[in-house]
């Protein structure tokens, strides 16, 4: 690839002279450092705030994806929990229990994930 | 100072935010300032595209082989999320052909970043790339290669061009 013969070489040998490498690089430097002014503070924020959302997705899909497995194989085993639930504590306030939780549920989701 | 290798075993050992933090605090620079010439001196979008390239380092460090430098990774996935951002926007944004200001080519320090962010957009987006890889990130033609999946052939004919394109230019504005 480097040897003489190589047109690409025999290319930049001619671009030289139009071009020097030392011209173009001091023309192309980076001239001045940019200087921190809070990127990586902001960065670091903005990657905590899109990691933490991502966790609360994948373990909602996580459970979801747990309650799918359990109503495909085996539907009773739901039915059985919750009339479990219905009879031992109450059934109106079993009721009231599980639909608190799955707003908050709802609620913290949405919140996290800034949908409300 | 540690060293990469030492902040990359702290992170993902232990996920420790510190080291992280110094890794983006090192390269934000570099990368900013590829960016903002690969976009032909756009600087929000070199911003926000260096911005998912952290995000991306965050989520990806653990695959990090140690077989390139970490410059080069990192200029890679910036290169990468810049061609995604493009794609992305293709309809809606264009930043390839900038006007250059008369008032740039005069002026010298403060203004050179400026100057040579706008010379870029004369460039085609593969010569810009090289070209700022080659004389801005001081890469030698092997990182290149790692840096960008182009053959090295490809690389020194692009680079070759990109020089003749900006010696005529640069002397066509001197006449």
């Amino acid at each position: 690839m480097n040897s003489p013969q190589d047109p690409a070489e025999q290319n930049a040998n001619h671009s030289n002279a139009l071009f020097g490498d030392d011209e173009l690089s001091k023309l192309l430097q980076y001239h001045s450092p940019l200087l921190d002014d809070d990127f990586a503070k902001n960065t670091i924020n903005e990657i905590m705030k899109t990691e933490h959302k991502r966790q609360i997705i994948l373990t909602l899909f996580s459970f979801l994806g747990v309650a799918f497995f359990c109503l495909l194989i085996e539907p009773a085993f739901l039915f059985n929990v919750t009339h479990a639930l219905a009879t031992r504590v109450g059934e109106n306030l079993s009721f009231i229990m599980i639909g608190l939780t799955m707003s908050m549920g709802v609620w913290i989701v949405g919140k996290e994930t800034d949908f409300i | 100072m540690p060293s990469d290798k030492e902040l990359i075993a702290l992170f993902t050992g232990s996920q420790d935010k510190l080291a992280f933090t110094i890794l983006v605090k090192r390269y934000q620079c570099a990368i900013r300032q590829f960016l903002r010439r690969l976009s032909g001196g756009n600087h929000a979008l070199a911003d926000d595209v260096a911005q998912e390239t952290f995000l991306l380092m965050y989520r990806k460090l653990h695959t990090f082989n140690g077989q390139s430098t970490l410059t080069t990774w990192l200029h890679k996935i910036a290169y990468h999320c810049f061609l995604h951002h493009q794609q992305k926007n293709k309809n809606t944004e264009s930043f390839d052909w900038i006007e250059i200001e008369e008032s740039a080519t005069e002026q010298t320090d403060a203004s050179a970043d400026i100057l040579a962010e706008q010379l870029m957009s004369i460039l085609s987006l593969h010569e810009r790339l090289v070209l700022t890889l080659f004389y801005s990130a001081g890469m030698s033609h092997s990182e290149i290669v790692v840096a960008t999946d182009l053959p090295l052939g490809t690389i020194k004919s692009h680079i070759n061009r990109a020089k003749q394109k900006l010696s005529e230019y640069l002397t066509t504005q001197e006449r």
